[in-house]
């Protein structure tokens, strides 16, 4: 539906988010309002963070994108098809690959070869695609296909859990990866293997991935632009780090803070006259040594 | 997301009013006496005198009727039919004729009780558990067990069993939402009309659902033996519920309305 | 106040599947000490909680409290030690906050008035009070969190440990459950003993234990951790990022010591500016 050869010039691949708003419980005295008028749109192999807390309604705003929840009111538009109850949604689920926040809760598989062949296998790909995707997919998360595939998945260690989980989305081989917090509760070894393997993901198949998080560390290092949410509203859309180099208000977003411009700030509190809009530890480095060579001279 | 835990907890509706209030051993009671107070006998007098009975407590509550037309929505075709029913099937002095049917003063008076008797059974049903949290309503439930005890049944047990499953229900809910929609993003068909896929689809709900039950019963094991929690054990309680005079004054005005039932 | 002897323990001992977890572990534990407890997966961190519980005999070897007797419980409603797990979810069992913090003393059969005034003055302590009618199921990540280490403090033990007790929740979740476990420390001298990977967790401790495969490897103060750069590989930690920035301060010669907290980074550097000029 989606791929008719690039023949109209109105489907436009990528995401385009306009005016969702999400109710939980909507018209029930206990409704909730969990996104109030969010609009982005996210380019064909874009990486685009959304930024926020806990209960900023970023996950909601994820599962819209492949149609697991459904706006209230608004659009979200994948590939110029309008997500809406109706449409054809394993279509959607083979563009859109959808990782939840501790995706491991979802194994099930007697090996982990059944576990990874899970997705591809309820898309309809012949065995032998499920054979060679589900091969690439081990490689592309770190190990050796041979070696693990009779495993069972609910025996391995806690980030070999996660690897396999995110490799049976991995194997689908999607144009769009969203990933809500895929390394949260990872030691920081399985944390970096994770956020490695991603990029090399969104590479090798030129893909959009929309990476959810509470980190802004973790958003830079895989994505160029993002959103900021807060309490279901948009804060911001755009560059990040002119963001956090513009602003002070994230100090209230109860998101984790970015370390070198936070000791910048304390610096330029404390009295000494730094330029403080910076973001990489070595502009900082470089600010602190241009401030001490100014005494000298 | 948290807004259907409150959905889930038996449709609980924290807000402050003298219903919430009340003992919620004495709203138990009370339901009960009011619930077979219908299903004994039941006239156009009585039918009246318990609408005047749920109508004011649920303004008192401060619950909008919508909420209660709301539960009883997907039993309207039930109270539609069997309505209709007795419209036809009531012996009396016959106003309309169609065929054998017929339609009777009788049965125009006796759908509506018993229709109207329905709503208010589900009525009074709904406000005790909309006006009590879950919490009170097993203590409710585990108190009024009591005597049981005595004859060696395990109530203490039970209760607990009973409190817990209340308290892990929104959990497990939740839980069960997020595999589902796990299993969803990686193509499994819910709907699907094929055994083979549909047997393979709740497979791979249920598994993950036994999984972290077992370790989630290992951590509740763990958490309350830290607890000095021993079953069976004597425990102080930090919350007698209390009896106030308006609990007495409700109680006793049920009482007498159940009583009244009897003679009308 | 606690000395683990040459601890062992397996698994399914004496059986085919024997397990052996923990191979002659021995430390001991002062009153208000803060420590982290790191280790790969697999390493034993867990299992040897459990054991300073009391949750798990040692297969061999002892564990051996200051005062005499070996009960977890000790009298006066107390108990010596609390576990708080990753997933607070898990160990909340109460409807409200208030309830749920008395769930351990009415286990222990305190009198109700000393518990109410046991109850009121954890929940005031730790911020809790205006919550204290609160649903459990409707409080934050990090407020669940809090109110299942005030459910251990209210038992008022001397030894509180945290499993990896931060890993699922958010930024400021963290920072709550963090403050909690210092304002312990100082008021209470309740000594904490951390089970986490992370590195800025690691920083706020006085000591670090390593455990790998069952046995301990490096025992010391945290500053010395901090410096060994070969042991901060083999557990795959990062050096945190004020260390870092330091250190490649005092490459440039701009300082002169390593700093651990973005305070005492701010101020050395201001310091040393203010010495120059």
């Amino acid at each position: 539906m989606l791929y008719q050869g690039g023949v109209s010039r109105s489907i436009v691949m990528g995401i385009s988010v306009q005016n969702l708003t999400h109710i939980y419980n909507y018209k029930l005295p206990w409704e909730f309002k969990a996104l109030d008028s969010i609009s982005f749109s996210v380019e064909d192999g874009e990486g685009f963070a959304v930024l926020g807390g806990a209960g900023s309604g970023k996950s909601t705003l994820a599962q819209h994108v492949n149609g697991l929840l459904f706006p209230t009111s608004g659009k979200v538009i994948v590939n110029g098809t309008t997500v809406k109850p109706g449409v054809n949604l394993l279509e959607l689920r083979k563009t859109v690959g959808m990782v939840f926040q501790y995706p491991e809760a979802q194994l099930f598989g007697e090996t982990v070869f059944e576990e990874v062949a899970f997705g591809l296998r309820n898309l309809g790909f012949s065995e032998e695609v499920v054979e060679s995707q589900v091969q690439e997919a081990l490689n592309l998360v770190g190990f050796m296909p041979s070696a693990i595939r009779h495993r069972n998945p609910l025996l391995l260690s806690g980030g070999e859990k996660r690897k396999v989980a995110l490799a049976g989305i991995i194997a689908m081989k999607s144009s769009i990866l969203v990933l809500d917090e895929p390394t949260s509760g990872l030691d920081i070894r399985s944390k970096k293997e994770v956020l490695t393997f991603l990029k090399e993901y969104r590479k090798a198949n030129k893909a959009i991935i929309i990476y959810i998080t509470h980190s802004l560390e973790e958003a830079l290092s895989i994505c160029e632009r993002g959103i900021i949410l807060s309490e279901g509203k948009q804060v911001y859309q755009g560059d990040l780090p002119e963001y956090f180099i513009k602003n002070e208000d994230w100090k209230y977003l109860n998101i984790e803070p970015p370390i070198n411009r936070g000791i910048a700030l304390t610096l330029k509190e404390k009295g000494l006259k730094i330029n403080d809009r910076i973001i990489t530890r070595l502009e900082l480095i470089k600010e602190i040594e241009k401030c001490f060579k100014t005494i000298k001279t | 997301m948290f807004q259907n835990y409150k959905n889930l907890s038996g449709y609980y509706l924290s807000l402050n009013s003298v219903i919430h209030k009340l003992n919620p051993q004495v709203k138990l009671i009370c339901m009960i006496l009011l619930m077979s107070g219908l299903l004994i006998n039941y006239n156009l007098v009585i039918i009246l005198m318990y609408s005047l009975v749920l109508l004011p407590a649920y303004q008192i509550a401060k619950i909008p009727l919508t909420v209660l037309y709301n539960s009883f929505k997907p039993l309207i075709w039930i109270i539609f039919f069997s309505s209709v029913a007795h419209l036809f099937t009531t012996p009396g002095e016959p106003l309309l004729s169609i065929g054998f049917l017929s339609l009777t003063v009788e049965g125009i008076q006796k759908s509506l009780i018993l229709s109207t008797r329905l709503i208010l059974i589900i009525g009074f049903t709904m406000l005790t558990s909309l006006t009590t949290s879950p919490v009170n309503l097993v203590e409710a439930i585990s108190s009024l067990l009591k005597p049981f005890s005595w004859l060696r049944l395990p109530v203490n047990q039970f209760s607990l069993m009973l409190s817990l499953s209340l308290r892990f229900l929104p959990v497990i809910y939740e839980e069960a939402e997020r595999i589902k929609k796990s299993q969803v993003a990686r193509g499994a068909n819910f709907s699907s009309w094929s055994l083979k896929s549909k047997v393979n689809n709740v497979v791979s709900i249920i598994i993950p659902m036994i999984y972290s039950a077992i370790i989630r019963a290992d951590d509740l094991a763990i958490a309350m033996e830290i607890r000095g929690f021993k079953i069976g054990e004597k425990r102080t309680r930090l919350k007698e519920t209390r009896f106030n005079f308006i609990d007495l004054v409700i109680l006793i005005l049920t009482i007498i309305i159940f009583i009244i039932t009897f003679f009308l | 106040m606690l000395k683990l002897n040459d601890v062992y323990f397996n698994y399914h001992n004496d059986t085919p599947r024997e397990l052996q977890v923990l191979r002659g572990v021995s430390l001991s534990l002062g009153e208000g000490e803060y420590i982290s407890l790191v280790g790969n997966n697999g390493s034993g961190k867990s299992t040897l909680a459990k054991i300073i519980c009391g949750l798990l005999k040692p297969s061999e070897g002892t564990v051996i409290w200051s005062s005499e007797e070996s009960n977890r419980l000790i009298p006066g409603h107390r108990t010596r030690v609390g576990l708080i797990l990753q997933n607070p979810d898990n160990q909340i069992f109460s409807g409200t906050v208030e309830e749920d913090v008395a769930f351990g003393l009415e286990n222990l059969q305190t009198p109700l008035v000393e518990m109410k005034r046991k109850v009121e003055d954890t929940l005031r302590s730790l911020h809790l009070w205006d919550k204290k009618d609160h649903p459990t199921h409707l409080l934050s990540g990090g407020e669940k969190q809090k109110l299942a280490i005030a459910s251990i403090v209210v038992m008022e033990p001397e030894c509180l440990i945290l499993d990896e007790a931060t890993v699922s929740l958010d930024y400021r979740s963290k920072e709550q459950v963090l403050e909690t476990i210092m304002f312990l420390k100082k008021t209470k001298r309740v000594a904490i003993i951390q089970i986490t990977s992370s590195i800025d967790e690691v920083i706020s401790s006085e000591r670090v234990i390593l455990l790998d495969k069952g046995k301990i490897l490096y025992d010391d103060q945290v500053s010395s951790f901090l410096k060994d750069s070969e042991i901060m590989d083999l557990i795959g930690f990062d050096m945190p990022a004020y260390v870092s920035i330091s250190q490649e301060l005092i490459g440039r010669g701009l300082i002169k010591e390593v700093c651990y907290t973005r305070e005492e980074l701010a101020d050395r550097l201001l310091w040393e500016y203010q010495y120059r000029t």
